[in-house]
């Protein structure tokens, strides 16, 4: 008992001390809050897990980008043209701990209004994974490239 | 809080602006090489996505050598190759059982290319005609019980690699131009 109490107290301490570091003395916020009632909600932080869990700070990862873009070539490779509907999609990673953004798009020969492309980023609702879309419109034989990166927790 | 928010923007926006933009589109850097080791997926089909570049179709899986009740995706060809290989848009019905030897996706993401399909009772089709031409020069495909590609006969072989020309020619399977011949002539 003696031992928690004495581990709650240096705790306290220490975060009334790092708190204060970022409150402006003069503040009267930081005048309401510095003393006992701080020391108190200190304490709680450092001794109840709850509160621990829900302050901790959200460690954040980077993923490399697909290894391959999402892409659609208005022309095959034997100078034919490919023309759209067409949507190439690689899918990403889980939606339950990652968030997904484009990073890269390209578009080319687009020579009429009708040429209609795009680059998603969207969640499969079977599969619950972010996909990459590079999607072609109708009848276009414009050419589009698409990659993203993900943020996961 | 000001200044964090300013850093994770400028981060995000340099993310944004990184990068190379073009890559070369190859199966085999997603799957793997076509005589790579192969898994077997069975599951149900829950939705057909009959399209360019790429049909796909999305499972549930009911056993194989992966866990049952997972949600997986399969990834094959185009359209036209899909259906030279032998396949048609019918046969893939939602709610059908399905089994699938194919190569995993190499990041180990819940998808699959196949290697050979088997719809329902159906037989075991060939979905890639220069695996089919490796096993072949292999001597494994006549124990796999697969049905070759439909458009095996008459392919060129460089695709299925340098390494097995020369088998195939001293089996007698190619002709004057290097391609193909499937079935094997009788001797």
């Amino acid at each position: 008992m003696i031992r928690q109490l004495i581990v709650a107290a240096i705790v306290a301490a220490v975060t009334s001390v790092l708190t204060l570091q970022f409150i402006k003395p003069e503040s009267p916020a930081a005048t309401a809050l510095a003393g006992p009632e701080l020391d108190n909600l200190a304490a709680q932080l450092a001794t109840h897990p709850s509160l621990q869990l829900a302050y901790s700070p959200l460690k954040l990862n980077v993923t490399q980008k697909h290894s391959e873009d999402a892409w659609l070539a208005g022309l095959g490779a034997d100078g034919k043209p490919r023309p759209g509907p067409a949507d190439d999609l690689k899918s990403l990673a889980p939606a339950e701990n990652t968030v997904c953004f484009l990073t890269d798009m390209e578009v080319q020969h687009i020579s009429d209004p009708s040429d209609q492309l795009a680059c998603r980023v969207t969640v499969d609702e079977f599969t619950g994974y972010w996909e990459l879309h590079a999607t072609q419109g109708d009848g276009t034989d414009a050419s589009v490239r698409c990659n993203a990166m993900c943020l996961s927790w | 809080m000001k200044h964090l928010k300013t850093l994770m923007f400028s981060f995000l926006a340099s993310l944004c602006m990184a990068g190379n933009l073009f890559a070369h589109h190859n199966t085999q850097t997603e799957y793997g090489a076509f005589d790579a080791a192969t898994i077997v997926v069975e599951g149900t089909i829950a939705r057909v996505m009959w399209g360019n570049p790429h049909v796909g179709i999305e499972i549930t899986t009911t056993g194989g050598d992966v866990e049952p009740g997972k949600k997986w995706r399969v990834n094959s060809h185009p359209i036209q190759i899909q259906i030279d290989h032998g396949f048609s848009k019918e046969e893939f019905v939602t709610g059908a059982s399905i089994k699938i030897i194919g190569w995993q996706n190499l990041r180990g993401l819940p998808t699959i290319w196949p290697r050979a399909i088997q719809l329902g009772d159906g037989p075991m089709k060939s979905n890639m005609r220069f695996t089919d031409m490796i096993d072949i020069a292999k001597g494994t495909f006549s124990g796999m019980n697969i049905v070759a590609a439909a458009n095996l006969n008459g392919s060129p072989t460089a695709r299925a690699g340098e390494a097995y020309i020369p088998k195939l020619r001293e089996l007698g399977l190619l002709d004057a131009k290097d391609n193909m011949i499937w079935p094997a002539p009788k001797k």
